[in-house]
């Protein structure tokens, strides 16, 4: 066996390339992500049974059908709709959507471990519903879940890899490119398997701080 | 005229009735121990009194204001303080911050305003060194008292108590008991559920009785602690006299 | 919506979510075995073995699994060894649930309390008696919910494996928009298929962990 690793030097460029685009999806994925599961928690909190049923209905499709199958409805089904766009954002919204659906699931029992006593204080205080959400129940339930939304963001990290199979030149797209033309498939997949060790592992350091300094055990009930 | 009035309040749950029929009179400066075995109502009492319960019937009045018309609940409820059993701190919050937030966020106060009225108050009740500190930080007495000064910075016209010592060990009761006996020596209007008996003989203008949702005496506590003329009293002083 | 080239192809479908239900049964016993023998080795405790074991959950869990099945279907005949798409698949599928089933039975593991495994020493119970009679069946209990959701991941990721061209569920549905177009009505019925299978294991998943934060006396969410 011989592993040539000096000519995959002239890759690593269009490797970092694809792990920035893999950085960039994976932010714009989780930031709608997290827009998605405050609106479905919110809405199975709701006292409108329709609206309950349907959140029910978006988490349970969600969580149990293939990510890549959604991907492919956004990209390939979506035009059936006139509803037309590039393979990034299809990915992105599908991406977005499937982990939405799990974070509505986390922010929810968030919410629930929130102790009752929390909101009576502040009703008894005179603090709004709506301030009192802001100010005490969603912190509190952050801190608790904070753990359980830092792997969420790991796994849409991972899931961004799928995009490659509707051709964005990502991560782990780009190292299928290059390994089809270079035949370097060894040295050019544990190049970005490490990349990827980096950016998973680096993150989850990174979040873990981030949750030390936010919430703080002496901060948590 | 009574500052907080309970006309005749009625509640159920479900077939049954917690609470049948209160009527009380509350005057300003006036300190009330609400006493009865558990199940009695009491704390419901206290909860129907700023809004955290609904009731069926009835009325709650504060300076003749009803807390059933329109818009008046907010207004009631910032005007009385409520100190729980369990404290109810906020635990992402400090010390400090636990005081100052609903005075900025109801009470509309300024940082520097709420900073300094928080202080003076955790300074009357010994814990203004804790500024910092997070709840789970604090013994159960602490947290209790700072759960008043978080109240009392509401600058409320009215206190209620809901077995504030209940869940302290019996080594930290009395300094919490001490800082509501200060309270009712400045001239606050209190209502104190209570099993302390000897705190609510020596700083309660009177005792009200409750069992089975309904008030069963209302006096002095000299006349319903020392003489009591209901059957249903007389045992539950021996029970306590027991313990 | 036309759902006839659907119909026409319905006996291609079943088929290929026959062939979903194999790989998604193989990989689910191999990856139950393989983490189980992980968490085992993990538990006797070699230093330089909880490395490279460590290693190999840390790799599987950092890394995506498109990656891995890249990797191994095209890395391994660079390396002389001859694997064709069912073993790429098998053998990535398998590793990679392998990971996450030691990720998960470790959480079991350190949920039992010290005490536990203490007095049963005290009393004289050697490793394989602790292991059988007081570690195992209490670990079993924290670790069985999310195991079964780990399952439902696998069933949903086995999906993936259409990438290197393994004629399963996911594949056949590509193949049939290639075919006949009606993107939309091809993918809907091959996510209803993988939500009939997924959404009961999802329900069992819950149901075991309500019943067992039931039976510990402990209160639900």
């Amino acid at each position: 066996m011989f592993l040539d690793w000096g000519s995959i030097t002239s890759y690593y460029g269009l490797l970092l390339q694809g792990a920035w685009l893999t950085i960039v999806i994976t932010l714009a994925s989780f930031t709608l992500a997290a827009i998605v599961g405050v609106l479905v928690a919110a809405a199975r909190a709701s006292a409108v049974a329709p609206l309950r049923w349907l959140a029910t209905v978006y988490v349970e499709v969600l969580r149990n059908t293939p990510v890549l199958l959604q991907i492919f409805i956004v990209f390939y089904g979506f035009p059936s709709f006139g509803i037309r766009m590039t393979a990034i954002t299809a990915g992105i919204l599908g991406l977005g959507f499937n982990v939405g659906a799990y974070l509505a699931e986390i922010f929810r029992a968030g919410i629930n471990a929130v102790p009752r006593g929390h909101r009576e204080a502040a009703t008894a205080l005179g603090i709004t519903p709506l301030q009192s959400f802001i100010w005490i129940v969603a912190p509190v339930a952050l801190s608790k879940v904070f753990p359980a939304v830092t792997n969420m963001f790991i796994a849409t990290l991972l899931g961004s890899s799928l995009l490659s199979v509707i051709a964005v030149p990502e991560l782990t797209g780009q190292t299928n490119e290059i390994s089809a033309r270079t035949f370097l498939t060894i040295e050019v997949y544990s190049f970005s398997t490490g990349l990827y060790l980096v950016l998973t592992l680096g993150s989850a350091l990174i979040l873990g701080m981030l949750g030390r300094r936010l919430f703080p055990a002496r901060a948590r009930g | 005229m009574p500052i907080l009035t309970l006309r005749n309040i009625h509640k159920r749950f479900g077939s049954l009735e917690v609470l049948a029929g209160i009527k009380l009179a509350v005057e300003a400066g006036e300190v009330i121990a609400i006493v009865g075995p558990s199940g009695s109502g009491k704390s419901t009492l206290l909860r129907v009194v700023n809004g955290l319960e609904p009731f069926e019937q009835g009325d709650v009045e504060l300076d003749g204001q009803s807390i059933r018309a329109p818009g008046n609940l907010a207004a009631i409820r910032r005007q009385i303080g409520m100190v729980f059993q369990q404290f109810n701190l906020f635990s992402h919050l400090t010390v400090g911050e636990n005081v100052m937030l609903a005075q900025r966020l109801v009470l509309k106060r300024d940082a520097k305003a709420a900073e300094e009225r928080a202080r003076v108050l955790l300074a009357r009740v010994g814990l203004e060194d804790k500024w910092n500190r997070y709840p789970s930080q604090l013994s159960g007495g602490q947290q209790q008292r700072v759960a008043i000064s978080r109240a009392l910075a509401m600058d409320p016209r009215v206190m209620l108590f809901d077995e504030a010592t209940s869940a302290l060990d019996p080594e930290l009761v009395g300094e919490v008991l001490a800082v509501m006996r200060s309270l009712a020596d400045s001239g606050m209007t209190m209502l104190v559920v209570t099993h302390e008996m000897n705190f609510a003989r020596e700083v309660a203008d009177r005792i009200v009785f409750m069992d089975q949702g309904r008030i069963l005496a209302d006096g002095t506590p000299q006349a319903i602690l020392d003489a009591p003329e209901d059957a249903r009293i007389q045992q539950f002083m021996r029970r306590l006299a027991e313990r | 919506m036309d759902f006839t080239p659907v119909w026409a192809s319905r006996w291609l479908i079943l088929d290929s979510f026959a062939t979903t239900l194999t790989l998604s049964a193989i990989a689910v016993f191999v990856g139950t075995f393989v983490g189980a023998c992980v968490t085992l080795l993990q538990l006797i405790g070699s230093r330089l073995l909880n490395v490279v074991l460590r290693a190999y959950i840390e790799l599987f869990r950092g890394t995506p699994l498109l990656m891995q099945l890249f990797f191994i279907y095209f890395g391994l005949p660079m390396l002389g060894l001859d694997v064709d798409r069912f073993w790429a698949a098998f053998v990535a599928i398998s590793l990679y649930t392998g990971a996450y089933v030691a990720e998960v039975l470790r959480a079991g593991v350190e949920a039992v309390p010290r005490g536990q495994t203490e007095a049963a020493t005290a009393l004289g119970l050697g490793f394989g008696q602790r292991l059988r009679y007081i570690l195992g069946p209490q670990a079993l209990r924290v670790a069985l919910p999310p195991l079964v959701g780990v399952y439902v991941a696998v069933i949903k990721d086995t999906s993936l494996a259409t990438v290197i061209g393994y004629n399963e569920l996911m594949r056949r549905g590509m193949e049939l928009v290639l075919q006949y177009g009606r993107p939309l009505e091809v993918f809907l019925v091959v996510g209803l298929l993988y939500f009939l299978i997924c959404f009961p294991i999802s329900k069992l998943s819950e149901w075991l962990e309500r019943k067992f934060t039931r039976d510990a006396g402990g209160t639900e969410p």
